[in-house]
């Protein structure tokens, strides 16, 4: 197995969806080559982070109740029939 | 439209049509049990002071409706059943639509959007699959219609973030380690939003699928049925997704060599 063929492989593995075999050589040349042991950790790590960060966005926002404004908003909307344009 | 089973979706697809894009239409499951987040969203409803329950519309209303006679009401027009419904499920669906979105005010829209579609379309609804799970794949359509029409600005070429290898196969990718543990990362504001400026930067296509895959988590053919994509072209476009991402997470946390 080669780098290349290695990093194809890893959207099987982030899934748990490689067979025996193919995890096996998977391991043992992520075992013999430094880059790619570091290719497959950032790429791990960048599912990680992508789902921490996105999650985490209502932590930030000033109310984590809903505007009062959007939910006027909607039913001026609906009530209007602006909903049936 | 695919429908996989009709006798687990109710999804409004003449709304989504209708909106212009056919494409971003969603007939998903969330990851999360149906019941796991109906009742989430109910217990939440509870708690909100501002419930119709306290408003001036429904000062008669003691005993909180089910969704099933929430339903019933909208049908029948009836204003006040639209505002429960809005406050029951609107805080998970604005959570939904800001996780996409990265932006407040596009949260704010498709949120209004989602509402807007239910309301029209709420014939279509045939209570085989939740409420609250009709309405979060109505709110995840809306917010993929507006990553579509967001006027890019910084969008990067796919391909320029992709590794690449010498002849043999071998790996260029410098092997330099981040400068921040997860999480270090994840605990400073700042670096949270810097990553969901990287998703952002992702070409739209790629982008929506590490949403709806990685982000939403929903399941590969859920994904494929949502962007109208085969199950392997959603394979193939989350990993140059993921490693687009890890290129440009590189760009700002690579540790510079001593």
């Amino acid at each position: 197995m080669n780098c290349c063929e290695f990093v194809e492989l890893l959207v099987d593995f982030s899934e748990g969806q490689l067979s025996e075999d193919s995890l096996a050589k998977f391991e043992s040349h992520r075992d013999a080559c430094q880059h790619c042991a570091g290719y497959a950790s950032k790429y791990l790590e960048t599912i990680r982070l992508g789902r921490a960060a996105c999650h985490r966005v209502s932590d930030e926002t000033p109310s984590q109740q809903v505007p009062e404004q959007l939910v006027r908003r909607i039913l001026d909307a609906h009530d209007s029939g602006e909903f049936l344009a | 439209m695919r429908l996989k089973d009709d006798s687990h979706y109710d999804f409004p697809v003449t709304d989504l049509h209708a909106a212009g894009d056919s494409s971003a239409s969603i007939e998903a499951e969330p990851a999360e049990s149906d019941d796991a987040k109906d009742n989430a969203a109910q217990s939440d409803a509870a708690q909100t002071p501002n419930s119709p329950t306290c408003s001036e519309s429904s000062t008669e209303e003691s005993v909180e409706p089910t969704d099933e006679q929430l339903v019933a009401r909208v049908r029948d027009g009836d204003q006040s059943a639209c505002e429960w419904v809005v406050r029951r499920y609107a805080p998970r669906m604005l959570s939904t639509a800001r996780r996409m979105l990265n932006s407040e005010a596009d949260a704010l829209d498709a949120v209004q959007d989602a509402f807007l579609s239910a309301f029209r379309t709420i014939d279509s609804f045939e209570g085989r699959a939740q409420l609250g799970s009709w309405l979060y794949r109505i709110v995840v359509n809306a917010a993929l219609m507006k990553l579509r029409r967001r006027r890019r600005r910084k969008e990067r070429s796919i391909e320029d973030l992709l590794p690449t290898y010498s002849d043999n196969g071998t790996l260029s990718d410098h092997i330099q380690s981040w400068r921040l543990t997860h999480d270090e990362t994840i605990e400073t504001r700042e670096m949270r939003q810097l990553v969901r400026n990287c998703i952002d930067e992702l070409p739209e296509l790629y982008r929506a699928v590490l949403l709806l895959r990685d982000i939403e988590e929903l399941s590969t053919d859920e994904v494929a049925d949502a962007l109208e994509l085969t199950p392997a072209g959603v394979r193939t476009r989350l990993h140059r997704a993921r490693q687009a991402l890890k290129s440009l997470l590189d760009e700002h946390m690579t540790e510079l060599p001593a």
